[in-house]
């Protein structure tokens, strides 16, 4: 064969990219391809989309360390927000998928046996950023990893609980509750399957406690979610439901409603709640930390909240929230950004089992006059 | 017959012409250095009664040490440090410099004696 | 001692004299006018040797034969290295010895007053003690009777600071867990500037005060005031700007004496109205500086330690500001 002259190649090519680009016009402008959810996928479209779809999973969920998942609190979380947020397409455990749903292109899967299917890393990355190509949708906001790991971890235990579905997603709480389907009867904001309804505490230790909290601060929260300055996935869409009115009543509701006396399981340890004591009455003044107890006591601005008898879980996880730089779109966050930001880890806890160790409603002692230093 | 190849004049190394010619400075700096860290780390670990008696001895057997020995650098300098040179006008310049060197130092010797008399030994002067 | 008139050509260049509220050339504390004495002294013989130093390169360069001969003759050398150095320096260090030793004319502190100066990141803690031992809390600012040496304690709450004011005296630094002391003693009425002369972080730069002197019986009157509790609002807002003071946090890190704000983290506010100036002497004392340092602290002071507090209203603020600015 005779040598192949340079030009000779590069005009095969040339005509050989311009027949693939007028080949591809062709089957994109004309309309061709049917991209019709009820005829389904080719099996080798099937087959590339869920090679593709795993493999950038797996490679993106690789380097996430999973923390202790097995906590109830967090179980309990994160049932309550699937049954608001996750049922409607992906049907509650052991339910049929509803006709509508299942016509999705791809369908959602049915989440009962994904805790047995994929390792929580993966459930965490899926919950968190969505999947393209897919009506999965990314979380609400992107610094509420606490939330997303309640789910991962709901998710991560439901194979071998679903019998224990309703107590979770607290589907019995709240009935009867004059604020019971409130907008259209939507889950969403039966607001008693996670927070407290009369003689009822709060559906685990993750979700704060509201009665007796004062009714400005509670308003100025259910706002705060509504215009998206306070950043929760769980109470986002809640408050997005709610107008001022319906935010106004349920503030009063919740504000005089008498606070239970929480169940405690695990008596905690004396040192701590020592240590814990000295920082919500004295502060830590080297650190530039003020007593908690001055602003959290209900006898400063209404627009503080109270934190005796809050749970220790929750008040821990929202310190560390500001830790990490959370909780600072609104002008109240940031105050608390710059105490939280002072305190070791080891403090948080100890302050938070101490608050949680007071007796709700009750005005706790009056924080002692600072030492002089 | 070739004549024999001129002897390469050997000089004494550079080192040796700087430490006879700061002989002087040398001593200088290591009174100051000892009478100096004596009465910071005597005043630092703690006023004692006998303070103010001991680091005016201390100083004075210094300063008294320190003039004896830039005496006989002044003397005759080449006692304490050696230094040869082939040409015989340097040797006359570098013992010129030397001494006048030392003649300054013991000056400095003395000036810093005498702070020991005229000043508390650990006080405090604002 | 005024600037020194030889130096017109300078003066041409810096066209405004040495006067000014924080110029170690112009002295108003004891300490002070010494150091600026033998300052003078020794810039001016300094500038001598210099210019004769100068003159005889010159020569040396070039200059001719005779003057060559002249400048590399051993009498220069002796009579200009040894003879001019010993008689100079001595002389020095006799006047040196004078300021310095027993019967020297600085006074010492007589122990009637003595104030405490903390360092914080990045205001200044002060407590002034008299003689019953009485302890009066104030911050930023400090106060001495002129003519009387006062003795200043000074330590620092985390960070190394150094304090200096440069019209009274040198510096000093300030350690944390180490407490040095200074003797001021202010010979005329009026106002200084001092400033924080060691880096501290971030605020390093604004973390500045003001030293007022005072005649005795003024400043007697003064420390009475200053110990006593704060003014109690008479108008409307100020009222108003008080609730919003007892119930916005703020009493958790300042105090005001006599009301329940007992905080110690941040500068006692008990008389903040008739400072000279205020956050630490980067803000005029007027009503809006307060506005302004309460909504937009972190611009005026970036990275200070008091949280942003944005949660007051317009009409708010005023309230408050008018309620601190009372504060007299």
């Amino acid at each position: 064969m005779k040598k192949l002259h340079w030009t000779t190649v590069a005009a095969v090519l040339g005509m050989g990219a311009a027949g693939l680009v007028l080949a591809g016009t062709i089957f994109v402008s004309s309309g061709i391809y049917n991209v019709a959810a009820s005829s389904g996928h080719f099996r080798i479209t099937t087959w590339l989309l869920a090679m593709v779809r795993e493999r950038s999973i797996d490679m993106r969920s690789f380097p996430i360390e999973v923390p202790p998942i097995d906590d109830d609190g967090m179980i309990r979380l994160g049932a309550a927000h699937y049954e608001g947020g996750c049922v409607p397409c992906h049907g509650r455990p052991g339910e049929e998928m509803n006709p509508i749903v299942s016509g999705m292109l791809p369908p959602p899967p049915n989440l009962t046996e994904v805790g047995k299917r994929r390792p929580p890393e993966e459930i965490f990355w899926i919950v968190m950023h969505g999947l393209k190509y897919t009506g999965m949708p990314a979380w609400p906001n992107t610094g509420r990893d606490d939330e997303v790991w309640a789910v991962t971890a709901f998710l991560a235990t439901l194979p071998g609980a679903v019998s224990g579905y309703p107590d979770f997603a607290g589907l019995a709480r709240g009935g009867g509750d004059k604020h019971e389907g409130l907008a259209n009867g939507r889950t969403f904001t039966r607001c008693g399957r996670c927070h407290e309804s009369e003689g009822t505490g709060t559906n685990g230790n993750r979700i704060p406690r509201l009665a007796g909290l004062p009714e400005a601060y509670l308003l100025r929260s259910l706002r705060e979610y509504a215009e998206r300055t306070r950043a929760s996935g769980a109470m986002e869409p809640v408050a997005d439901l709610l107008d001022d009115g319906r935010m106004r009543e349920l503030a009063a509701y919740y504000s005089a409603l008498r606070p239970v006396a929480p169940k405690t399981t695990v008596a905690p340890d004396p040192e701590r709640l020592r240590r814990g004591e000295a920082i919500a009455i004295r502060g830590i003044p080297r650190h530039g930390v003020p007593a908690c107890l001055t602003c959290h006591s209900g006898r400063q601005s209404s627009y503080f909240p109270t934190l005796a008898g809050q749970h220790a879980a929750y008040i821990a996880e929202q310190l560390r929230l500001w830790q990490r730089g959370g909780r600072v779109g609104t002008a109240y966050g940031r105050i608390m950004a710059v105490v939280a930001g002072a305190l070791s880890a080891e403090q948080i806890e100890d302050v938070a089992a101490y608050l949680a160790s007071l007796p709700p409603g009750a005005a706790p002692p009056e924080p002692m006059a600072e030492v002089s230093r | 017959m070739k004549e024999p190849a001129p002897q390469p004049v050997r000089e004494p190394p550079v080192a040796s012409a700087i430490l006879f010619l700061l002989t002087g400075p040398i001593l200088w700096a290591g009174h100051l250095t000892l009478v100096y860290a004596f009465q910071s780390v005597t005043c630092a670990i703690g006023a004692f009664p006998s303070a103010a008696t001991v680091i005016p001895a201390f100083v004075a057997l210094a300063t008294l040490v320190a003039a004896m020995v830039l005496l006989v650098a002044i003397w005759a300098p080449g006692r304490l440090t050696r230094y040869r040179s082939e040409r015989g006008e340097n040797q006359t310049f570098l013992r010129a410099v030397s001494r006048l060197l030392s003649v300054l130092s013991l000056t400095g010797v003395l000036w810093t004696g005498s702070a020991a008399f005229a000043l508390d030994a650990c006080g405090r002067l604002r | 001692m005024r600037c020194a008139r030889p130096f017109a050509p300078l003066a041409l260049l810096t066209l405004q004299d040495c006067a000014g509220v924080q110029s170690a050339f112009d002295p108003s504390g004891a300490e002070a006018e010494r150091i600026n004495v033998l300052s003078w002294l020794l810039i001016l013989s300094s500038v001598a040797v210099l210019v004769a130093v100068c003159l005889i390169t010159a020569g040396a360069l070039f200059g001719s034969e005779r003057w060559r001969a002249r400048i590399s003759g051993e009498r220069l050398v002796i009579g200009g290295g040894l003879v001019l150095p010993i008689l100079v320096l001595s002389i020095l260090l006799s006047y040196g010895f004078y300021l310095m030793g027993p019967g020297s004319p600085a006074g010492r502190a007589d122990g009637r007053l003595r104030v405490e100066v903390v360092g914080e990141r990045w205001w200044w803690r002060v407590t002034y003690v008299d003689e019953s031992g009485r302890r009066v809390e104030s911050a930023n600012e400090i106060r001495l009777p002129v003519g009387r040496p006062v003795g200043v304690e000074l330590t620092s709450a985390d960070v190394i600071h150094s304090f200096w004011v440069p019209r009274l005296a040198g510096k000093l630094d300030m350690i944390p867990g180490r407490t040095n002391s200074l003797t001021l003693q202010a010979t005329k009425a009026g106002i200084s500037r001092g400033q924080c002369a060691e880096y501290c972080g971030g605020a390093h730069a604004f973390m500045s005060f003001y030293v007022i002197a005072m005649p005795e019986d003024q400043f007697a009157a003064w420390l009475e005031q200053e110990a006593g509790d704060a003014q109690i609002p008479t108008g409307a807002d100020e009222t108003a700007g008080q609730t919003l003071f007892l119930s916005s946090g703020c009493i958790a890190c300042h105090s005001v004496r006599g009301t329940e704000a007992r905080g110690t983290i941040g500068p006692d506010l008990t008389h903040v109205g008739s400072r000279h100036s205020l956050a630490a002497a980067t803000l005029e004392n007027d009503v809006s500086a307060f506005a302004r340092w309460i909504r937009d602290g972190e611009h005026v002071k970036p990275e200070n330690l008091m949280p942003p507090y944005d949660i007051f209203t317009e009409a708010e603020l005023a309230q408050l500001s008018s309620y601190l600015d009372q504060l007299r």
